[in-house]
């Protein structure tokens, strides 16, 4: 029998530890580039998407102005950054859920937990592919914002890399929660849609979260949408640090570990489940 | 002795979700048992076999003594570790082989399936190809590694499934019905594999759920069979035919003209069934099967023939096949006769 000992050498270790996640990343690579026209149609879908804002921005753009003053008073780089982070949230919360169905009907799932790698590991990895193309959904919006006239240009990198890494934290802990539920119900994305729904609508991906009624301002607080939005525009397009948003930054802090420990939780349950009832796999 | 599989009154019941409202009652939840204090004791370095119908049993078995079910009552022990306690440990011992070629990544090449299984199983990257290459060479699908998974035959997924399975060198593999829709020579190939390398050099423990009654012939030292969840007899093929009490048919031939001469087969002491003869074909000798309790009783039927005038122009006996004693033991008060086969096979 090969002997599967723990390599004593530190670079060695990481290197075995991230053997799952790079293996993870290189499957999905793989199946998601082996979609050409796919990607084609999905470039083509984004550049349209920025085109039609460009045109709305340059038509009502001058009234939305004095409603987002505090990011700039462009419409159209405001809608940008939010549009851009649906992109993270929509990969999330439906690409993990749609990829655990999957993998329950075709059988991999049981394979794949038929391995001594951990559940966390397991399930974490399987989202970092969905992340990178999130990334380069929503830089081809920037970029062809950016070509369009959206201004960047005071854009904090440090500070927009640490708010995209939380929300992408947070977003995969709520693809967990939703990923979860569909483990068990076997069906549809309910809890997807509702998160997806509820981010948009109270997050302000399309306006500023100023304008909803008080209480539904509270509900949005308990979004990472909200925060990552509140964070990432401060420091796109007004060049903010860390430091000049610490409360939104600290918020988006809490609610992605929460989410993402939330997400472990419900799926570690939804799995333990499943492996009680006996439909891990199934057909 | 210690046993590569342990298990004590090894339990499964099923409360499926059938709606929305089961959720809300969950004591409205029908009950359905699965698997019912099962009790095996699975020496190390050997095939055993498990067989039943379709829904006896043997993969929901299967699936808790791999850590993809959990058990409702009893314990099993895999490579000496609870199935339960530590189902981690568990895995790094086993392998798993399953007919389903859906488990795998269409749209990557098996060799791609392969790397990404055993990067999950953590073998180790500089010994990853090479195993991956010795088992493609060994299963004969080392020109099909790079071809997409979906492009590949029957039989070539199912060696890529037998070559991940095998990818962490497990202690114990699990396999069931690895052959199914298989031809007939994919199939023979799959069985050699199983018999020289994977018992035969390496040395591991098999457990095969199968309705191949040839490839459980061949390949199991031992067997179970299941119904209804619990195991209705288990041991070697002998032990198993004598345990049903039905020892060894008999095909007589006797000339077309006398026939049996009037003899009453199946009154005879030792007969247990006598098949329907077959109308004789003009000139041709009439086939008379039975089935006799032990070898001692042929002298005195061929005695009482001979004396009552009957010529018996031949006589052929044979041990009684696996099939027959399956069929035998999960159907039992009925003598395994040929007609009986074909009536349990149709139903």
């Amino acid at each position: 029998m090969t002997a599967l000992t723990a390599p004593r050498n530190p670079l060695a270790a990481v290197a075995a530890a991230a053997r799952v996640p790079i293996a993870f990343f290189r499957r999905d690579r793989l199946i998601e580039t082996s979609y050409r026209a796919g990607l084609i149609l999905r470039l083509g879908s984004s550049i349209v998407t920025v085109a039609v804002f460009f045109f709305i921005s340059h038509s009502f753009g001058a009234a939305a102005a004095s409603q987002i003053g505090q990011y700039g008073g462009d419409y159209f780089a405001f809608v940008l950054v939010g549009v851009a982070m649906t992109e993270f949230l929509g990969e999330s919360v439906g690409g993990i859920g749609g990829g655990l169905r999957e993998s329950q009907t075709t059988g991999t799932l049981e394979l794949m937990l038929l391995s001594p790698s951990r559940l966390p590991v397991l399930l974490t990895s399987s989202a970092l592919w969905l992340q990178a193309s999130a990334t380069l959904g929503a830089g081809t919006y920037l970029v062809a914002g950016a070509l369009l006239g959206a201004d960047f240009s005071h854009a904090d990198l440090l500070t927009t890399a640490s708010a995209l890494v939380l929300a992408m934290i947070g977003f995969t802990g709520l693809g967990l929660l939703a990923g979860g539920v569909v483990i068990v119900i076997k069906r549809g994305n309910p809890v997807g849609w509702l998160i997806r729904g509820a981010s948009i609508v109270l997050g302000g991906v399309f306006y500023p979260t100023e304008v909803l009624p008080p209480a539904l301002q509270v509900l949005g607080a308990a979004l990472p949408m909200t925060h990552a939005l509140t964070v990432l525009r401060g420091s796109i397009l007004l060049g903010k640090g860390i430091g000049d948003m610490l409360p939104s930054f600290l918020a988006l802090l809490v609610l992605s570990v929460g989410y993402l420990v939330a997400g472990l939780l419900v799926c570690a349950a939804a799995i333990r489940y499943a492996r009680t009832d006996g439909s891990l796999a199934q057909y | 002795m210690t046993f590569a599989i342990e298990t004590a009154a090894l339990s499964k019941r099923f409360r499926p979700l059938r709606s929305y409202r089961d959720l809300v009652a969950p004591w409205r939840r029908r009950e359905r048992l699965a698997v019912d204090e099962v009790s095996l004791s699975i020496p190390p370095g050997q095939v055993f076999g498990l067989l039943g119908q379709n829904g006896a049993g043997k993969t929901t078995l299967i699936r808790m003594l791999t850590t993809l079910l959990i058990p409702t009552s009893g314990t099993a022990f895999v490579g000496g570790i609870d199935v339960s306690r530590d189902p981690r440990a568990v895995r790094a011992k086993i392998g798993l082989v399953s007919g389903d070629e859906r488990s795998f990544y269409w749209r990557l090449t098996g060799r791609q399936n392969l790397e990404f299984f055993a990067a999950l199983q953590h073998l180790p990257a500089a010994i990853a190809p090479g195993r991956i290459a010795d088992l493609a060479e060994r299963l004969a699908i080392s020109e099909h590694l790079d071809r997409p998974f979906g492009h590949l035959s029957t039989g070539q997924r199912q060696k890529l499934a037998i070559a991940r399975g095998l990818m962490s060198d497990p202690e114990i593999l699990f396999m069931d019905e690895p052959t199914r829709s298989l031809d007939p020579i994919s199939a023979v190939a799959i069985r050699e594999f199983v018999a020289d390398h994977i018992v035969g050099e390496l040395g591991s423990t098999v457990v095969l759920a199968t309705h191949s009654m040839p490839e459980a012939e061949t390949l199991c030292r031992r067997l179970a069979f299941i119904q209804d969840g619990r195991i209705v007899a288990e041991g070697t093929v002998a032990e198993l035919r004598r345990a049903i009490g039905y020892g060894i048919r008999c095909e007589l031939r006797l000339a077309a003209a006398t026939g049996t001469a009037g003899v009453d087969l199946a009154g005879l002491p030792g007969v247990l069934a006598v098949a329907p003869a077959k109308s004789p074909v003009a000139g041709e000798p009439l086939v008379v099967e039975l089935t006799l309790a032990a070898d001692d009783a042929l002298a005195a039927i061929l005695r009482a023939l001979v004396t009552s005038g009957a010529d018996v122009v031949g006589c052929e006996t044979h041990d009684l096949s696996l099939e027959e004693i399956y069929v035998h033991t999960l159907a039992p008060g009925a003598a395994p006769t040929p007609s009986l086969i074909s009536q349990a096979v149709a139903r």
